[in-house]
């Protein structure tokens, strides 16, 4: 988890299921500028990952509080279209291959592109997902195309 | 930095003023520049309150400007978020 804190600050992180059961609590103090990079571990020391329906909650702000998206991320090389599922009415940003492409989500937080006039989609192309939350926090996503 | 409360505080010279330039994110493409202009108590802190012109959010950029005789000092830093 990446993110920025208030310089000076300890940073704690707790990463929990939809039941809020505990998955990772990990804490960190800001590197540079107030920014921070924390890895996160279960108690038996294996890596923790954020999954669709898990809760993210931070103390660098009262309301950081984040419950991971329902998500989905789909490109196709034969047709170069890019379909997603994220945050709920949402900006987005979809970077393929450097081409960065902007939007926002519906109501159910999906979204389909239709890359074709701008690039060639290829299979294995990285495309990479950034939807953002009322809040500023951001949610990210990486696939390859297919 | 406060993007609950959506206030930045901050200390540096008593009695001086200091200009805050605030790049507020309303999506990943399009941002929102914001000024303000405050003066510095006997006890050097500052404090400006966004909630009247914008939401203040995660990753919403701040710059802390001082003029001093001349020198410009700054000094940037990200609203908390993750």
């Amino acid at each position: 988890m990446t993110g920025s804190t208030n310089a000076g600050n300890k940073v704690n992180l707790l990463l929990t299921d939809h039941n809020r059961r505990t998955k990772s609590a990990v804490s960190g103090a800001p590197v540079q500028f107030g920014l921070f990079e924390l890895s996160m571990f279960t108690n038996d020391g294996r890596a923790a990952y954020a999954t669709d329906g898990d809760w993210l909650i931070g103390s660098f702000a009262r309301d950081a509080s984040v419950q991971m998206p329902e998500s989905a991320l789909r490109g196709s090389a034969l047709t170069d279209r890019v379909s997603a599922r994220c945050t709920p009415n949402a900006p987005y940003m979809l970077i393929v291959r450097k081409r960065r492409f902007f939007g926002f989500t519906d109501a159910q937080g999906r979204f389909e592109r239709d890359l074709s006039l701008r690039m060639n989609v290829r299979r294995g192309d990285q495309l990479s997902l950034y939807c953002m939350f009322p809040t500023g926090d951001v949610w990210q996503r990486v696939d390859a195309a297919l | 930095m406060d993007r609950v409360r959506d206030t930045i505080q901050g200390a540096t010279r008593p009695n001086a003023r200091v200009d805050i330039l605030i790049q507020h994110r309303e999506s990943f493409r399009r941002t929102q520049e914001f000024l303000y202009s405050e003066k510095t108590g006997d006890d050097g802190k500052f404090k400006v309150d966004t909630s009247s012109d914008f939401d203040l959010v995660g990753f919403d950029s701040v710059t802390v400007l001082l003029d001093r005789g001349g020198d410009f000092f700054r000094a940037t830093a990200l609203v908390p978020g993750v």
